[in-house]
């Protein structure tokens, strides 16, 4: 009896041990599917999350940049949006305020713009434990403030006017018979503006026999009207994204009178902008084919006071020697600043 | 002894379950290799065509570089796609010409698209495409 009790108790053992590693594999097999669900889900999760962000930067940027230029801020987001593949539902209607912001674009009081999407996608495998959806949400927030480069040329010598007297004020736009925009003028009447989408090629030579045409010149020399429309595009930042090098020898505008181009001046910016221009010897070289001043430096001025012939500006940084050197703050235009920033804004 | 002798051998029945449960195992690990690297290289994509689309957007003609150069720059800084020959992806922004004269339209829509082809790991090959828009400052 004995003997056959030991024979059979280790016999009911190994039965019971009969498909023990199949079900502990079994198991395995179930969390690894897990494991792997759960990472596709939420690679789902963050790859979305990364388009919504991204999407809502973009978007907050155009629609920044389409309010400084005299567009519809509200259609550009939109327009981003779907040309981006986010459903409308994702940012309208408006959800939420200021730092509360869950779905669309919103202009706060400091003159920054807001921009949130968001929306829910559907899980993989966390569906088997009844999570069905997952939020998805982006956001940014950014300024609109006109900081670009401009088609004005300062001489020199009102930069050094200016270091021996800090703050003080003059006319660097228009005509202003108490002070004169260029030290030579060779019997032209400067307006201290310069053709941006026209550069001399060679730039040594003064006479300015060639041109380099930029988009949307197509001719040279432009009418009066072209003139006038291409440098209130400029000071507007519409199709005006160059920015002329060092060296560079530039024709300045003289078939527009100090009126227009201080009432296109004026028409975009307001007192206490701050505008990037280029800096010249003081030289306006009159031989050849057009009238044209050499790019030295860049400095960056603060509007401070409008007329109907003129602007007024303060030296505020400069001169430059190259683009590198500028604070970034004066040279950007529509940029992000952080969402939750409080300080003054740049 | 006798009985001992006689009873079935259980001996190697865990080698077997092991067998019949390992491979599957295996196979789910095999087959998600080559769609997790394909994910991974779509969000790469996706960051690359916004960042080549903005870059593109705020565009400065200096007479010395071309659209096309400060979009594609963006890649070139970023992480490698994965299993992605150095030749097996292209990128295409459009208006961004090759082109030192050019300047930007402000206003209109720029669009980066990302073409790559994925080499095979274990069960597929791939091809992502991935297209980003964005609005010339």
């Amino acid at each position: 009896m004995n003997t056959l009790r030991k024979v059979i108790s280790p016999l009911k053992y190994r039965r019971a041990q009969k498909g023990q590693v199949l079900i502990l594999l079994v198991f395995g097999l179930i969390a690894l599917i897990v494991v792997v669900g759960f990472a596709i889900d939420m690679g789902i999760w963050w790859w979305q999350t990364s388009i919504a962000h991204e999407t809502a930067r973009a978007g907050c940027v155009a629609a920044a940049n389409s309010a400084l230029i005299g567009g519809n801020a509200q259609s550009t987001f939109a327009s981003v949006m779907n040309k981006n593949g986010i459903p409308t539902t994702a940012y309208s209607p408006k959800q939420g305020t200021g730092l509360g912001l869950k779905k669309g674009l919103e202009l706060q009081s400091d003159g920054s713009w807001r921009a949130a999407v968001s929306w829910v996608e559907p899980t993989f495998l966390l569906n088997l434990v009844n999570v069905s959806q997952m939020p998805i949400f982006g956001r940014a927030r950014c300024l609109t403030q006109n900081t670009g480069g401009s088609p004005i040329a300062v001489r020199k010598t009102a930069l050094d006017y200016s270091k021996a007297h800090p703050g003080a004020s003059y006319t660097i736009l228009g005509n202003d018979p108490k002070w004169p925009l260029s030290d030579t003028e060779n019997g032209n009447n400067f307006r201290g503006a310069v053709y941006l989408h026209m550069w001399c090629v060679p730039s040594s030579n003064q006479n300015c026999p060639g041109q380099i045409i930029f988009w949307p010149l197509t001719s040279v020399p432009p009418s009066s009207q072209t003139e006038k429309d291409l440098a209130l595009d400029c000071f507007k930042g519409v199709n005006c994204n160059i920015q002329p090098p060092i060296g560079t020898r530039l024709p300045i505008t003289n078939g527009t009178s100090a009126k227009d181009l201080a009432a296109a001046f004026e028409s975009v910016h307001k007192v206490g902008d701050k505008i990037l221009v280029l800096v010249y010897d003081g030289t306006v070289w009159s031989k050849g084919n057009s009238k044209n001043v050499v790019v030295q430096y860049y400095a960056v001025y603060q509007a401070t006071k409008f007329s109907a012939n003129s602007v007024e500006a303060t030296l505020v940084g400069g001169p430059y020697s190259s683009l590198s050197q500028i604070p970034s703050n004066f040279l950007t235009r529509s940029r992000e600043i952080s969402w939750d920033y409080t300080g003054a804004l740049p | 002894m006798i009985l001992m002798k006689k009873l079935p051998r259980s001996r190697g029945q865990s080698l077997v379950e092991t067998t019949l449960v390992l491979p599957i195992i295996i196979m789910v690990l095999l087959f998600s290799i080559d769609p997790f690297l394909f994910a991974v290289n779509l969000a790469l994509g996706k960051y690359y065509t916004f960042q080549a689309a903005r870059e593109a957007s705020i565009y400065m003609a200096d007479g010395t570089h071309t659209c096309q150069q400060m979009a594609n720059r963006v890649v070139g800084a970023g992480p490698p796609f994965l299993m992605v020959d150095t030749g097996g992806w292209s990128m295409t922004v459009t208006p961004c010409p090759n082109d030192t004269g050019w300047t930007t339209p402000t206003g209109q829509f720029v669009t980066a698209t990302i073409i790559f082809h994925q080499k095979r790991v274990f069960w597929i090959s791939p091809t992502g495409t991935v297209i980003s828009q964005d609005i010339f400052q």
